[in-house]
């Protein structure tokens, strides 16, 4: 499963401009991800994983340094051209789901296949299939007020794997979360992981989560520190 | 895409109803504001300009200068050849002649004496001929009491509060006690066929209306009128209109040479003129309307006290002159401030308008930022969010507007048609000027799309100023700023 690159990163380095100096938020990363993998990027905060996440996913520019997301470089692209590379190949979770209030589930879940211009009755049954490997089927004409946080972050993970995503990047998706929903969550993730070909990235330093992860990378003050294979981690 | 945005609009009530709600009340109160400012004004002009002035008025030069004291012995002559000469001159406006005279009514008793006597401010109008309009000017049917509109030379309308004061009823004979157009005593009776009240202040306190032929046939003013008046065919009050044909006419016609070099007396008055007999023939013709502000000032004369001592008359004294209703007292600067006013107040609405349809638009899209970065996470561009944020502000203003016009030109037609009743408080008033009791708006062409302009560009310019942070912001700042 797991062999060509998906991300390719070498040398990297990040600086915010702070005041009239730069802070360095990532310096000489190197790190290659590939196909299928479910890796962690783990660390205290400010030791740039959300950063490192931000790179990856096109939402943020290397200072330095050269990025490859899906054969993509990512250095040489426009916002546009970036955008596209999300719409069609990325997904992505966020701490606070980031759910439409105004849509319903299917509704939220569908958004990304309408971006991709999908037809409606395909749309319709890649929707009803997502919703159903996330286990909202009974949810699906409910809208995000009326569910709870594990419902919500559920739907959120629907709508970031409905197209089948090359690459999903999920930002702290169980901090918001009791432990229960977040096992649940991270089982989910697990199993969507071993039955489609997505590869996965987290930015988290829940400790619960950590036996989920296949791949931990300890980020320290802007560099890796440590990147460890895990050999038996939890699964569905 | 576009489906896709247009539910979360219909459904998001603070992004499509309370933006829409603000913009229709906003745009309706604007065009409500500016048609009833325009109707007011126009009202209080058209009542000046029914009553006292006309949108112009021709008299004679020395008529203008005694006009408070009605002299009819300087009423203009020929009055049937100028209104020709000005229906030629000016065919947008119609023309009337009117004779305003003072006199005592006295309302005799059974006996043939003397039962009741006041003061009378009498108007004699041309009510009979179809050209002269003012049976539709006045709207006499409106104002009408008791009785019948006039249709008899010595037939005569009596206001309200005079034929209360004279305890006179309708069918009585009254007596008009005036002097004639030579100064010669004169008495005339006309028939009491109807009372009014104009509800203009005090404007008819003391009036009685009559036609021009009867008035003509008291004072002996026969093809003469003390003020012909002009309206524009539209009874809109033009007052640009109204200065220019007065400025053409004075300077074509009353300030001719011709007319002041017509008679000896007039020459040799004006030999005394050292400054105006250095001047060439040539550029004589050429300045006639200087010349003429020159005699009026006595500017032109090397010795002011010889001219004086001469006691030579101005020679145009009698010559016809156009006056505008913004030259009746007080009224140039009424005319002026209702212009400053009405831009001033259409300034302020649309600052208004703009900080509160700007600050929904900003404050809309900083409440919006979660929706947007989440949309630019899964593969939107920022062009394609920045457009769809206008596209939706578009369609809100431009609805918001079509409706708050709607309702705002619907809300200034019902008080153009019923008015607006100041009774009470205009009766307390004790003014020289004509103040109408009923306020009426007025619905203009611009009404139907000055709303357009505070109501979809504010909303649109306040929109994309909050869509201006998607493309300043680096994507992941914005993304944070969603986290938060």
């Amino acid at each position: 499963m797991e062999n060509k690159n998906v991300i390719n990163i070498k040398n990297l380095v990040k600086q915010f401009p702070v005041g009239g100096n730069y802070f360095t938020a990532l310096q000489n990363i190197d790190l290659k991800l590939s196909e299928g993998e479910f890796i962690g990027l783990v660390g205290p905060s400010g030791s740039g994983k959300t950063t490192l996440l931000n790179i990856i996913g096109g939402l943020d520019s290397a200072t330095e340094g050269s990025v490859s997301v899906l054969g993509n470089s990512m250095d040489n692209t426009s916002h546009n051209e970036r955008a596209i590379i999300r719409r069609k190949h990325m997904g992505f979770i966020f701490q606070s789901y980031n759910l439409l209030p105004v849509y319903t589930v299917y509704e939220n879940v569908e958004l990304p296949l309408v971006l991709n211009n999908m037809e409606k009755a395909e749309r319709e049954k890649k929707v009803t299939q997502a919703v159903e490997w996330v286990g909202l089927k009974d949810k699906i004409n409910s809208k995000p007020a009326d569910m709870s946080g594990g419902e919500c972050q559920r739907t959120a993970i629907a709508r970031a794997i409905v197209h089948e995503p090359a690459l999903l990047l999920a930002d702290e998706p169980t901090a918001n979360l009791d432990a229960e929903n977040s096992h649940n969550i991270m089982k989910i993730l697990s199993k969507l992981n071993s039955e489609i070909s997505t590869s996965f990235v987290f930015a988290t330093h829940d400790e619960k989560i950590m036996g989920y992860l296949r791949r931990i990378i300890h980020l320290e003050d802007g560099k890796i520190i440590n990147d460890e294979k895990i050999s038996n981690p939890k699964s569905t | 895409m576009i489906k896709f945005l247009a539910k979360g609009l219909i459904r998001d009530r603070s992004r499509s109803l309370f933006p829409l709600l603000a913009i229709v009340i906003t745009v309706t109160l604007v065009i409500f504001g500016i048609g009833f400012m325009e109707g007011a004004m126009n009202n209080f002009l058209q009542s000046t300009a029914v009553i006292s002035s006309g949108h112009v008025k021709v008299v004679t030069k020395a008529y203008e200068k005694e006009s408070n004291q009605l002299p009819n012995d300087l009423a203009l002559f020929e009055t049937d050849k100028i209104i020709r000469t000005l229906y030629n001159m000016y065919p947008n406006y119609f023309w009337s002649p009117r004779i305003t005279f003072g006199g005592l009514l006295d309302v005799p008793n059974e006996n043939g004496e003397t039962k009741e006597q006041a003061p009378v401010f009498g108007i004699g109008i041309d009510f009979f001929s179809e050209k002269s309009r003012q049976a539709e000017i006045w709207e006499l049917e409106k104002y009408l009491i008791s009785g019948h509109l006039l249709k008899d030379r010595d037939d005569a309308l009596i206001s309200l509060k005079l034929a209360e004061q004279l305890n006179v009823n309708i069918g009585s004979a009254i007596t008009l006690i005036s002097s004639t157009m030579d100064n010669a005593f004169t008495t005339y009776n006309f028939n009491v066929v109807g009372t009014f009240n104009l509800n203009k202040g005090q404007a008819d306190r003391q009036m009685i209306l009559v036609d021009i032929s009867g008035v003509r046939q008291a004072l002996d003013m026969e093809d003469a009128a003390s003020e012909i008046f002009g309206y524009h065919n539209s009874l809109y009050y033009d007052d640009e209109d109204a200065v220019r044909i007065r400025s053409d006419f004075n300077l074509t016609y009353s300030d001719s040479i011709e007319q002041m070099l017509r008679n000896e007396e007039s020459y040799n008055a004006l030999s005394y003129m050292a400054g105006w007999n250095k001047i060439s023939n040539a550029e004589k013709r050429k300045l006639p309307k200087q010349r003429t502000d020159a005699l009026s000032d006595n500017q032109m004369y090397d010795n002011i006290d010889e001219w004086e001592d001469l006691s030579v008359e101005d020679p145009a004294i009698f010559s016809p002159k156009m006056i505008a209703l913004r030259d009746s007292s007080q009224l140039a600067s009424m005319v002026d401030f209702s212009n400053v006013a009405m831009s001033v107040m259409a300034a302020i609405f649309l600052v208004i308008v703009m900080v509160v349809l700007w600050n929904m638009g900003l404050m809309n899209g900083l409440r919006r930022y979660g929706e947007f970065g989440l949309r630019l996470a899964i593969g939107e561009s920022k062009g394609q969010v920045y457009r769809s944020m206008i596209i939706e502000a578009v369609i809100i203003g431009f609805v918001g507007t079509l409706l708050g016009t709607i309702l705002g030109v619907s809300l200034t037609y019902y008080v153009q048609e019923f008015g607006i009743d100041y009774s009470e408080a205009i009766n307390q008033m004790s003014s020289e000027m004509v103040l109408p009791n009923v306020f009426y708006a007025k619905v203009t062409s611009e009404l139907y799309y000055i709303g357009f302009i505070p109501g979809v560009l504010a909303t649109v310019l306040g929109t994309m100023l909050a869509g201006l942070a998607i493309y300043k912001r680096e994507m992941s700042q914005l993304f944070k700023e969603l986290e938060a």
